[in-house]
C-alpha cells in the first residue's frame, strides 16, 4: 500500500505542479496574484469537454488549441486591464482579479450550470499495473503531459528572447528597461503564458476530475499552497512544491484520515509562511 | 609617475562634435525635485567625469538621460537631435548605454546571459553580437573564465566588469557609468580604468560618475562638478585637479599625489 | 466614480431592491404560498432539481383539480423558490427571508439533513409548519421542535435491512470497509451501518471520512484495497459516488458487495457510472415498485410515475416522490384543518395517520415519519431492481462488483 500511495502522491503532485506553474510565474514576475487562475483552469476543462463531446476532438489535440487561445486571452487581459494597476499596491491587483474572477466564474455558471460534467473518453483508457501498484492510464498520460508542459515553460523562459526578458524583468525591472526590454509587453507575455498554462492544465484535469465552475476555488487554493511551498516565480519550485503537496496529501490521508488531508496541506502552508516564507526554492531559482 | 596632464596628452585628439548636450534639465522623483537646471555637454571621443557629493543628483542625471526617469523641464540633445520623452529602449537604440549605480546585474543569470541581455535589442545581428561578446571576453578575460557562473556570486570587481561588459554589448557610442569604483579596491579600479582608457582610444565616448575625485579627474579630459542638483563648476579636468577650491572641497587633506598605472589594455587580476 | 462611492451606491441599490425580491400578494389572499429554499446552483444542484420536479408536479395536479379546499373555498397553490447555492448558512437565511419577506404560508425544508436541521430553528421561531422531504437523520429531529415534519424514516431503517439481506444471501461476507462523506446525512448513515454491521457480527475493517468537495479519493481507496474487505460501503451524494466508483476501477478495487448511499437510486448515477454501476446495492425510502393504495391525490405509485413521466419524460425516484408527497401531505392537513391557520395545520400534520402512494404516513413525536419500510434494491442490467421487502421483491441480490479476472 505504501508504494501505491507514493505513486498516487507523485502523480497528483505533477498535476499540482502544472496547475501552479503559471500562477507562480505571474505572481513572481508581475507581483500579481491572479485570482482568476482557478477559473482559467476550469475554462480550459470546459473547452476540452465541449470539444470532445460535441466535435469529437481528442483532449490531446485540444491542448494544442488551448495554449495559443489562452495566451491571447491572458495577453489582452493584462495589456487591457491589469496594466493600469501595475504600479498600485498588490492589494489593488488582488481586488481587481477577484472582481474579474467573480464575473468570469458567474458567467460560467450561467453558461454551463453548476452541475458537474465529466469528460468520459470512449473507449476508456483503463489502468496499468506494476506489481501491486495500479495507475489509471488517463492520470498517467495527464501526468506526462503536465511534466512536458512544465518543462516547455522552463525551456521557453530560459532559451527564448521573450523568456529571458521575462526573467530579467522579474530579477530587476529597471535594469531590464535599460537593456531595452519593453516592460508592459513583457508583463503581458508573462501573464499570457500563465493563462496558457492554466488553460492547458484545465484540459488535462478534465480527464480526471469532474468539471464545474465550483472547482475554481479548490484549484486556486492548490496553486497557492504549491507556490508558497516551492517559492515564487520558479518553475522548478512549482514542480517541487507540487510534489511535496501531492505526497503530503496522499500520506497524510493515510495517516490522519482523508477528511483532514486538505487541512494538513493548509497547515503546511501556514508553517511555511511562518518559518520559510520564500519556499523551498525561492530566492534561488530566478532571484 | 603619470600626471593628469600626461594622460590628457596621451589621449587622442578629441573630435569636435558634441555627442550629448543637456540644457536646463529639471528632474526628480514624485514630489521631490533633484535636478534644478543642469547644463552639460559631452564631446565625442572623450572621457567626461561627473563628480560631486552624495545627493548631488549625478545618478538622477544619468537616469534621466537614459529614460528611466522622465524629465520635467529642459532639453536633451543627442547628436544634434532633441530627445523628447524617450523610453530607455529608444535611448539604448540610439547608442547610449547606461551602466547603473550598484551594477544591477541579473544575479541569478550567468555572466554570459547577462552579457547577452545587453545585446537584447540587437535581434538581427547575431554575427555582430558574437563578435562583441568575444571582444568583451578579450578585454575582461576573467569574465570568460566565469561565463557560466551566476553573476550574483562573483566578487564586486568581477561584477563591475560584467556590468561594463553588458553595457558594451549594445555597441554604444556613449557609455555612461554610474559609480565606477564604489566598493572596489584601488588595484581593481586601476585595472578597470585601463580597460576604459583602451576602449576610449578605440573610439568609445565615456561619461563616468565617480566618487573617487582623484581617479575621476585623472582619467577624464573634461569634468563637471555638481552640488544639490546644479552644476557648480566645469572645465578641463587637469585644471580642476589643480584648483584650490576644488581641492579644499573634495580632496580634503589630499596632497598632490600621482597614482601609477600600467599602460596596457588588458586586465591582470 | 471611485471604489468607495461605487460600493455605497451598490449597497443602497441592493437594500432598496430587497423588498421587491419577494412580492407578496397585494390583493386578498387567493393562493396558498409554499416556500421552497433549494440549492438550485452549486454542488447539490442535481438534488434540488428533483425536489423542484416533485413540488411542481404536485402543484400542477392540485391546481388542475381546482386547488386545495380550505373550509369550503378552493384556493390555488403557488411555490416560491429561492436559490441558496448549496451553502448551508445561506439556506437558513433563505428560509427566514421566505417567511418574513416572502410571506409564505407554509415551508418546505432545504435539501438534506444538514441544511434541514439548520433551517428548522427558523421554522420553530416563526411557528411555521415545515415538511422536510429529504432529511433522514434522527439528529435533524432531536431538538424537540414542534413545527418540523419529515418524510424520510431514520437511517437505521436503511442499513438494518441491508445487513439482513447480505447476511442471508452472502454468509461469507465478513469484513466491511466504510467510507463516508463528512456531512450530516452521509456520516450518520455510515455510523448506522457500522452499528448494524457489528450487531450482525461483521467486522468493520475500516471507517474513513472524506471532506466535502474532495475530488481525489485515491488515498482512502488505497486503504480500502489494503483492508481486503468483502463489503465496501460508501456514502455521499451523487457526484461523490460517481467519482468514487470511477476511482475504484482506476485502482482495480472490487468486492462481493458494494453498497452506495445515496445515489444509485437515481437514473443519473446509472448513466454516469455506466458499466460500473452493475451490482451496486443501495437502499432508499421509496421505489416505483411499491404497491400502496393511497388517499392522496396521486393514489398509487403507478399513477404518480405515469403523471411524472408525462410531464418530465423520465422515471421518478424517491427524491421526487418524497417532495410530491410532502405537498400532498400539506394538502391533506389543510383540508382536514379547514383553514390556513398555522397552528391548526400543524396539529393536523401531527395527528396524521394515512396511507399515501409513498407509503403509510404517521409522524412520531419528534416529527419524523415512523411508518415506512424502505426498500433495498440493486442495479442489475442498468435498472434498479428491488430485493427487499419480500412483498414487493423483483429479484435476488447478486454478488460481485468490479471484481477483476
Amino acid at each position: 500500500m505504501f508504494l501505491q500511495i507514493l505513486v498516487n502522491g507523485v502523480v497528483l503532485g505533477c498535476l499540482y505542479a502544472c496547475i501552479a506553474a503559471g500562477f507562480s510565474l505571474v505572481w513572481g514576475v508581475l507581483n500579481v496574484i491572479n485570482l482568476m487562475h482557478g477559473s482559467f483552469i476550469v475554462l480550459g476543462s470546459y473547452l476540452a469537454w465541449g470539444a470532445y463531446h460535441s466535435m469529437g476532438v481528442s483532449p490531446w489535440v485540444t491542448i494544442a488549441i488551448a495554449a495559443p487561445l489562452f495566451y491571447l486571452m491572458g495577453y489582452l487581459v493584462q495589456r487591457g486591464v491589469l496594466n493600469r494597476v501595475m504600479a498600485a499596491p498588490v492589494l489593488v491587483t488582488l481586488t481587481l482579479t477577484f472582481g474579474m474572477d467573480l464575473i468570469l466564474n458567474n458567467a460560467m455558471i450561467l453558461a454551463f450550470k453548476a452541475d458537474y460534467r465529466k469528460l468520459i473518453l470512449d473507449p476508456p483508457l483503463g489502468t496499468v499495473a506494476w506489481g501491486s501498484v495500479v495507475v489509471p492510464v488517463d492520470r498517467l498520460v495527464a501526468t506526462v503531459f503536465a511534466l512536458v508542459l512544465t518543462g516547455a515553460l522552463y525551456v521557453l523562459l530560459r532559451r527564448t528572447r521573450m523568456g529571458r526578458a521575462i526573467i530579467a524583468v522579474r530579477l530587476d525591472r529597471d535594469a531590464a528597461r535599460l537593456m531595452g526590454v519593453d516592460v508592459p509587453v513583457t508583463y503581458a507575455a508573462a501573464f499570457g503564458l500563465g493563462a496558457a498554462m492554466a488553460g492547458c492544465a484545465g484540459v488535462l484535469l478534465a480527464l480526471i476530475f469532474p468539471i464545474s465552475p465550483l472547482s475554481s476555488i479548490p484549484y486556486l487554493g492548490k496553486a497557492f499552497v504549491v507556490c508558497v511551498l516551492g517559492g515564487l516565480g520558479s518553475v522548478p519550485g512549482a514542480v517541487l512544491g507540487g510534489l511535496v503537496l501531492g505526497l503530503v496529501e496522499s500520506f497524510g490521508a493515510m495517516a490522519i484520515g482523508p477528511e483532514h488531508a486538505v487541512t494538513l496541506s493548509f497547515a503546511l502552508l501556514i508553517g511555511f509562511l511562518v518559518f520559510r516564507p520564500q519556499g523551498l526554492l525561492g530566492k534561488r531559482g530566478f532571484e | 609617475m603619470n600626471t593628469a596632464g600626461e594622460r590628457a596628452a596621451a589621449m587622442p585628439a578629441e573630435r569636435s562634435g558634441e555627442l550629448l548636450r543637456i540644457e536646463g534639465l529639471h528632474s526628480g522623483y514624485g514630489p521631490v525635485t533633484v535636478l534644478w537646471g543642469v547644463d552639460l555637454s559631452v564631446r565625442e571621443g572623450g572621457i567626461t567625469a561627473l563628480i560631486g557629493s552624495n545627493g548631488a543628483g549625478k545618478s538622477t542625471l544619468m537616469r534621466t538621460v537614459s529614460g528611466l526617469v522622465p524629465a520635467r523641464a529642459g532639453r536633451i540633445f543627442w547628436r544634434g537631435a532633441e530627445l523628447r520623452d524617450a523610453t530607455p529602449a529608444r535611448v539604448l537604440g540610439l547608442g547610449i548605454a547606461h551602466v547603473p549605480e550598484g551594477r544591477r546585474l541579473f544575479g541569478a543569470m550567468s555572466v554570459e546571459e547577462n552579457l547577452l541581455m545587453g545585446a537584447y535589442l540587437r535581434r538581427n545581428d547575431a554575427a555582430g553580437v558574437a563578435r562583441d561578446l568575444g571582444r568583451v571576453y578579450t578585454i575582461f578575460p576573467k569574465l570568460k573564465e566565469r561565463r557560466r557562473q551566476a553573476a550574483g556570486t562573483m566578487s564586486g570587481g568581477e561584477q563591475q566588469m560584467c556590468a561594463i561588459g553588458r553595457g558594451l554589448m549594445s555597441a554604444p557610442r556613449l557609455l555612461m557609468i554610474d559609480e565606477l569604483s564604489l566598493g572596489l579596491s584601488p588595484l581593481l579600479v586601476e585595472q578597470l580604468v585601463d580597460a576604459l582608457l583602451a576602449l576610449n582610444r578605440e573610439g568609445l565616448t565615456i561619461l563616468v560618475v565617480e566618487q573617487d575625485v582623484v581617479a575621476a579627474l585623472e582619467v577624464s579630459g573634461t569634468a563637471y562638478v555638481m552640488d544639490t542638483g546644479r552644476v557648480t563648476q566645469h572645465g578641463e579636468s587637469s585644471a580642476l585637479l589643480a584648483d584650490p577650491a576644488v581641492r579644499r572641497a573634495y580632496l580634503g587633506a589630499f596632497e598632490s599625489q600621482g597614482v601609477s598605472t600600467p599602460r596596457s589594455g588588458t586586465i591582470v587580476v | 466614480m471611485n471604489a468607495r462611492s461605487f460600493c455605497r451606491a451598490f449597497f443602497c441599490a441592493a437594500v432598496a431592491a430587497a423588498p421587491f425580491a419577494f412580492p407578496p400578494n397585494a390583493a386578498a389572499q387567493e393562493t396558498i404560498r409554499f416556500g421552497a429554499p433549494l440549492p438550485l446552483t452549486g454542488a447539490l444542484a442535481p438534488e434540488a432539481l428533483k425536489q423542484q420536479q416533485g413540488y411542481d408536479l404536485w402543484a400542477e395536479q392540485v391546481n388542475k383539480a381546482g386547488g386545495i379546499t380550505v373550509g369550503g373555498k378552493k384556493m390555488k397553490v403557488e411555490i416560491v423558490y429561492t436559490d441558496y447555492q448549496s451553502n448551508t448558512p445561506r439556506a437558513v437565511q433563505a428560509a427566514e427571508q421566505l417567511i418574513t419577506q416572502g410571506k409564505v404560508d407554509f415551508l418546505f425544508s432545504p435539501f438534506g439533513s444538514g441544511a434541514a436541521k439548520a433551517a428548522s430553528t427558523v421554522s420553530e421561531k416563526y411557528r411555521m409548519p415545515t415538511i422536510a422531504s429529504t432529511a433522514s437523520s434522527a439528529q435533524v429531529y432531536d431538538q424537540g421542535y414542534k413545527y418540523l415534519f419529515g418524510t424520510f424514516t431514520p437511517n437505521d431503517t436503511l442499513t438494518t435491512p441491508l445487513t439482513q439481506i447480505v447476511a442471508q444471501t452472502a454468509p461469507n461476507v465478513k469484513r466491511v470497509a466504510i467510507i463516508a462523506r463528512n456531512d450530516l446525512f452521509p456520516l450518520a448513515i455510515a455510523q448506522e451501518m457500522e452499528k448494524s454491521a457489528k450487531n450482525r457480527g461483521l467486522e468493520v475493517a475500516m471507517f474513513e471520512k472524506y471532506a466535502i468537495n474532495t475530488m481525489d479519493h485515491s488515498s482512502a481507496l488505497a486503504q480500502v484495497k489494503a483492508a481486503n474487505a468483502d463489503w465496501i460501503f460508501v456514502t455521499g451524494y451523487i457526484n461523490d459516488l460517481v467519482l468514487i466508483r470511477k476511482q475504484m476501477s482506476d485502482q482495480r478495487i472490487g468486492a462481493p458487495v458494494v453498497t452506495m448511499i445515496a445515489g444509485p437510486a437515481y437514473q443519473e448515477f446509472i448513466d454516469a457510472a455506466g458499466a460500473g454501476a452493475e451490482n451496486i446495492s443501495s437502499a432508499a425510502w421509496w421505489h416505483p415498485a411499491v404497491r400502496y393504495q393511497g388517499k392522496d391525490l396521486f393514489g398509487t405509485a403507478d399513477n404518480f410515475v405515469k403523471l411524472f413521466r408525462a410531464k418530465y419524460n423520465s422515471t421518478p425516484d424517491y427524491a421526487q416522490a418524497s417532495s410530491a408527497v410532502s405537498g400532498a401531505l400539506f394538502q391533506m392537513a389543510i383540508e382536514k384543518a379547514g383553514s390556513l391557520d398555522r397552528e391548526k395545520v400543524r396539529d393536523a400534520l401531527a395527528g396524521m395517520n394515512v396511507v399515501t402512494f409513498w407509503g403509510p404516513v404517521h409522524f412520531g413525536p419528534n416529527g419524523q415519519i415512523d411508518s415506512l419500510e424502505p426498500p433495498v434494491f440493486q442495479i442489475q442490467g442498468r435498472k434498479a431492481v428491488v430485493v427487499h421487502p419480500p412483498e414487493i421483491k423483483q429479484g435476488e441480490l447478486q454478488l460481485g462488483v468490479g471484481m477483476q479476472k
